[in-house]
């Protein structure tokens, strides 16, 4: 009972940090609901607290260190409200819902319990526990920083020591509220992410389409995905970083198509500081990054906004440079998985690419994994490139389309003697990483093409921003 | 143009229909086979660990009892363990060891490699702690150990607890 009421307050400062941060990015706090901003808070809030832990660690140890990253989890959220005032703690006014709303909202509510059960009786996954709860363990019994001799030894190699810390750091912090490593409570990190992930999903696909049920009906179906959710080796209860990636590559594309559709400015904010976490929390991070940002610059140029809002692609790479500056000044050993990229690598290995197709293209219909998940997506796809003219429907068609292709030819440069292993042991957790963004796409695809008068609605600002625009007035405007 | 528009409405109204009643269907399958092979393991901090290695050994809670003994070597010194790479059962044993016995620098050796014997005769004694078998057939001609289940076993070396 003590350890729940001490993990409580682990996931309490996380959200208060998130929750800070959050409200001083936005500048209309009244557009964003009480589900979106507990989603945002928990993503940026594990980004945070993760990389208070590993900066002020350079300091301090032990309990200073975990009251330093106290004092600034509480102070964010003061600074937030003493900077913007009453509105800080304003989110959008509740609406009544109609009774189909309600009975999705239940039904997702116990979808999201059932996954918190399911991590509750299952154990970390050999990752989880060897890649991940590894550094939280080891760094907690060094006072809150991992341990050069950690870094440099060769015997612990396949725990792979240069692999981010967002997610091991988050079970540290677990760690100091409850005063030891607990295999338990880590995990439990996790099932968070999927609730975020569907109050995500949720508030995106209602913003987008102006339809509360379309983004119900998107979390809903992420269930039904094994990999995602239940199948035992799923990201939400096995302790594998790639449902968290997948979750805040969902907010940073859907924030992104949201700040294209509407042209405003807080969604672009709450992309940037998504984009910036991306390559934190697991190395295809940088991947992701890469494609996010690109479309970044696209909507920048297209929406001709001015180039300072450039600067949101920085924090990433400095976050990535830094990462890299400590291991090398850690005399981090690492086992390269993959050959440096190379045209010589390239033209090496081109036999592989025809195996690669097929190996993934076997993986995309694994039935234990997926079921038909990749059947209404390669539809929803159709759907959004045959409206090519819509930038917005563009933009989330470039952002599921470009990682998916990409992925398979990585491999070329696999280090792997055998790299059919390498495809069949890691395939499958890469795909995942756009499949939030997909069972988004699959009901945006239902409610933007639906040949129906909704599409004339939907075609030049979005039902939603028109329930924006009504809330603004002219001393909003010049304020 | 209003009967094609009408077509068209009917077409997206079944093609999506179809769609999602076909994944529902097929995937409601998974997640209800998925959610009963769920085996509830006891509470505890190496809740994960133990099943890792219940599965590995078939024996339990065996986490606390290796952390217990490597708590009393010297933490400086290595932990030496033997795994046959052939055999996953034996490779899982050795990570979770080499997991569990931080912060004592570990190295591994391929038990059935030509100079495995070589190997842990040419070991320093005085840097080694403990060396963990991770198969069924410890060498021979060293000490049994402790035997933690029939395929772990820790001989911890002369003058190190």
């Amino acid at each position: 009972m003590i350890a729940a009421v001490a993990s409580l307050g682990g996931f309490a400062t996380i959200f208060a940090s998130g929750f800070g941060v959050l409200r001083l990015l936005v500048r209309w706090p009244t557009r964003l609901n009480l589900p979106e901003q507990f989603g945002l808070s928990w993503l940026l809030g594990t980004g945070v607290v993760s990389l208070l832990l590993w900066v002020s660690g350079f300091l301090l140890r032990g309990p200073l260190l975990a009251a330093s990253v106290v004092v600034v989890c509480v102070a964010l959220p003061l600074l937030a409200w003493k900077i913007s005032g009453r509105s800080a703690l304003h989110s959008q006014r509740w609406q009544k819902e109609r009774p189909a709303e309600l009975l999705l909202a239940t039904l997702l509510v116990f979808q999201v319990a059932f996954v918190f059960y399911l991590a509750a009786v299952r154990t970390l996954g050999w990752d989880g526990l060897l890649n991940w709860e590894i550094k939280a363990r080891y760094a907690f019994s060094n006072g809150g920083a991992l341990p050069a001799a950690y870094f440099q030894s060769e015997g612990r190699l396949f725990t792979h020591p240069d692999y981010p810390l967002a997610i091991p750091f988050s079970e540290l912090w677990i760690y100091f509220w409850l005063g030891e490593a607990h295999q338990f409570w880590a995990k439990m990190i996790f099932p968070m992410f999927y609730a975020a992930g569907t109050m995500l999903l949720t508030s995106i696909g209602a913003r987008l389409t102006g339809k509360t049920w379309v983004g119900l009906a998107a979390a809903i179906l992420v269930f039904f995905v094994p990999q995602i959710a239940t199948e035992p080796g799923g990201s939400a209860t096995a302790g594998y970083a790639d449902l968290p990636l997948s979750i805040l590559y969902l907010a940073t594309i859907g924030y992104l198509v949201l700040a294209c559709q509407q042209n405003e400015d807080d969604s672009f904010r709450i992309y940037a500081a998504c984009l910036a976490l991306l390559p934190w929390i697991k190395r295809e991070g940088v991947i992701l990054w890469f494609f996010a940002a690109f479309l970044g610059t696209l909507v920048i140029w297209r929406r001709k906004r001015r180039m300072i809002w450039l600067s949101a692609l920085f924090p990433g790479p400095i976050i990535l440079f830094g990462w890299h500056f400590y291991l090398a000044q850690m005399h981090a050993i690492s086992c390269p998985e993959f050959f440096p990229v190379s045209l010589s690598t390239l033209l090496a290995h081109a036999d592989r690419i025809g195996a690669l197709i097929s190996l993934f293209a076997s993986q995309l219909v694994n039935a234990s994994k997926w079921g038909l998940f990749w059947m209404p997506v390669a539809i929803a796809c159709l759907y959004l490139g045959r409206k090519h003219r819509d930038f917005p429907g563009m933009v989330m068609l470039l952002g599921i389309l470009a990682p998916l292709v990409t992925y398979p030819f990585i491999f070329i440069f696999s280090a792997w003697p055998d790299y059919v292993g390498h495809v069949v042991c890691s395939g499958n957790r890469l795909f995942l990483h756009v499949a939030p963004l997909c069972s988004l796409a699959v009901w945006l695809a239902i409610a933007w093409c639906s040949p129906k008068p909704v599409a004339s609605e939907t075609d030049a600002l979005g039902a939603a921003c028109k329930n924006v625009e009504r809330e603004r007035t002219p001393e909003i405007e010049f304020a | 143009m209003q009967w094609v528009r009408r077509a068209g409405a009917v077409a997206h109204f079944w093609l999506w229909a179809v769609l999602l009643a076909a994944f529902l269907l097929v995937n409601a399958f998974s997640t209800v086979r998925n959610a009963r092979s769920t085996t509830i393991p006891p509470f505890g901090k190496f809740q994960s660990s133990d099943a890792w290695l219940l599965f590995a050994t078939g024996a339990t809670e065996q986490s606390d009892r290796l952390v217990t003994l490597f708590d009393s070597l010297p933490p400086s010194k290595a932990i030496l363990i033997l795994v046959n790479w052939k055999d996953t059962r034996s490779q899982l044993i050795g990570e979770a060891v080499a997991y569990l016995s931080w912060p004592h620098p570990v190295r591994f050796v391929d038990a059935l490699g030509p100079n495995a014997g070589g190997e842990v005769a040419s070991m320093d004694p005085a840097s080694v702690a403990a060396i963990v078998f991770c198969t069924d057939n410890p060498l021979p001609w060293l000490p049994p150990g402790r035997r933690f289940a029939s395929n772990l076993a820790v001989s911890v070396v002369n003058g190190s607890q």
